[in-house]
This record gives C-alpha cells, structure tokens and sequence, in this order.
C-alpha cells in the first residue's frame, strides 16, 4: 500500500486518482474532527468538502519530510475556524489566550501532574458513550480536537501542537485539564 | 490500569460519524471545474502571448532589417558570396568587419520573439487539446 507521501509525490504530478485514494483514506477522520469545531453536521460535511479542496490546491506547499496526516489537519482546522468566524464574527485572539472558562493558560504547572486514571466502574455504564458526548460538548472546540486527535488519530503531542501551532505544553495543559473536565462530568452522572 | 489506557479504552465509545458519500463526490466535482477554469485560462495566456510574438515579429523583423542595412552588414555579407577568394584572403578582416556590423540586440530580439511565439504555440495548442478531451477520465482511474 502506498504511503501518503508518496500518493502526495503523484498527487503534485497531476495524478487525482491518487488525491481520491487519499481522501478516501482520510475523509472520515477529518470529518469527526471538523466536527468537534463545526457541530451541526451538514455544515461539517460542507467545511469537510472545503478542506480537502483546499489540501488538493495547496498541494504544492507540502514538502518532502513533512508528515501529510497533522498538515491536513491543519488546514481542516484553519478552514472550520474560517468557517465559525464567518458565521459568528467571534474574535479568535481572546480564544487563543484563555480556555473556555476564561482562565488564563499556564503552561508549566498544569503539565506537571499526571492524569488521575478512570474509576473502573465507568465503564459499566450502558449509557457512556452518549454521556461522554455530552461532557465533550462542555469542552472548548481546541480542546476536544486535542483528545480526538490523540485517543482516535494516535498522533502525538508534537504533532498536535504541529497543527494546531501551539506549544507542546499547552497542548498537553490543554489536554490535562480537558480528561479532568471530563472525569469530573462521568463521575457526576454515572448512576 | 495506567490512567492514558483508562482515556484510550475510553475514547472508544465515543461517537465516530460518518459523512455521507455525496461529499467526496462534491470534492471531485469541484476540482474538476477547478482543473477546467485553469486549462482555460493557461490556453488563453499562451494564445494571448502567440498573438503578442506574431504582433511583435513585423516591426521587430523590420528594424532587424533596417539595422543590417544601416550597419552595412547585409553588404560585407553579400561579399562573401560576390567575390569569395578575396573575403578568404582576408578572412579575419572579413569576421571582424561582420562582427561589428552585425545587429546583435535586434537579431536577439527576433529570435527571442521566434522562441517565445513557437513555446507559446505549443503550450496553447497542447491546453486546446485538453479542452477539447475533458478532464474527467483522470479520476475514473482510482
């Protein structure tokens, strides 16, 4: 099976059979992360369209030694905040700075404990999987991306702060903070 | 359990939707029209510039013309031909007199027009073609 460098290598030679390979291969996981910045679906199927028409025409911009999964990913991201500041006219600056709550990031204390693992009992509720799409939904759209790009895309940190061009401890304060959030919703709800 | 194996177990019971089939169909259809516009455009640059060199080549070949004549090129060269034993008796006289009177920017101007016309000919005539055919056989191959 060919590599997704190497399918952007006959992409750049004008090859689309190869960027439909590509998309094929990526559409669904660009779509559920679109789909943590963009929640009404048909919406996120209409900004999923944008950026891979935008991955197909900037093609040329990706460079050999780059990884091809965190530069889509950011270009699905950028095109969903595009997409969010067009309908909601909200200013991005004050949600780069602070979290959802309005707290102020920091950067060094928050990474230097561990998560506190799971009660084992979660996960004999019959109804976690919806109570857990609850709890994300309580989460800044950065923030739930973050976890969707590292429990289901197994990217790392790096990469996470690759795409969203952040520094690695935010992401990892971000993603800190999020699982406590997080935990503390399951734990309150479960019966 | 560690606590990144409890989120990782976690996480699996997350919704994971899926977009419907029309999309990927709506991204190629995009990109071909996207593909369209482009060979359009790229025929009408090209066809714009073979017009330009052809414009370019009467007045151009003209002062090349006027040149030769001026510098006295055409006639140290017509010797050549006239009276040959003498330009061969003679022969670096003969190269230096031409090298100096021979119109080298207006000859480099024609020929250049010539190159550029010939490529832009070549490239038109290549995206006429690819109009003509359609884009659409390139993604049949996936």
């Amino acid at each position: 099976m060919n590599t997704d460098e190497d399918l952007v290598r006959e992409i750049k030679k004008g090859d689309d059979a190869s960027f439909h390979i590509l998309m094929s291969r990526y559409m669904k996981h660009v779509f559920n992360f679109i789909l943590q910045y963009v929640r009404v679906r048909e919406e996120a199927e209409d900004v999923t369209q944008d950026a891979f028409f935008k991955a197909w025409k900037h093609i040329n911009r990706f460079k050999d030694g780059m990884k091809f999964k965190p530069w889509l990913f950011t270009i699905a991201r950028n095109t969903a905040l595009d997409y969010i500041k067009k309908k909601k006219a909200v200013v991005f600056s004050e949600m780069d700075q602070t979290d959802s709550d309005g707290e102020a990031i920091s950067t060094f204390s928050d990474t230097l404990t561990d998560e506190a693992p799971l009660p084992p009992e979660i996960f004999a509720n019959k109804e976690l999987g919806s109570q857990l799409d609850v709890a994300m939904n309580i989460l800044h759209p950065d923030h739930r991306a973050v976890l969707i790009m590292h429990y289901h895309e197994d990217m790392t940190f790096e990469e996470i702060a690759d795409t969203i061009k952040k520094p690695m401890n935010t992401i990892k304060s971000w993603h800190r903070r999020s699982l406590e959030k997080i935990r503390d919703s399951l734990v309150h709800i479960r019966p | 359990m560690k606590p990144e194996k409890t989120y990782k177990k976690l996480f699996t019971y997350a919704t994971v939707a899926e977009p419907r089939k029309d999309v990927g169909i709506r991204v190629v259809t995009r990109i071909q029209k996207a593909r369209i516009i482009q060979i359009r455009v790229r025929a009408g640059v090209y066809s714009f510039f073979v017009l330009g060199t052809l414009t370019g080549l009467a007045p151009a070949g003209q002062n090349l013309w006027n040149s030769a004549t001026e510098s006295g090129f055409l006639q140290f060269a017509s010797l050549g031909w006239s009276d040959g034993a003498s330009v061969l008796g003679s022969w670096k006289t003969f190269a230096f007199t031409l090298a100096e009177s021979a119109p080298i920017l207006e000859t480099s101007a024609v020929l250049g027009l010539i190159l550029v016309g010939a490529y832009s000919l070549k490239r038109s005539t290549y995206y006429f073609s690819k109009m003509s055919v359609g884009t659409e056989t390139s993604f049949a191959t996936a």
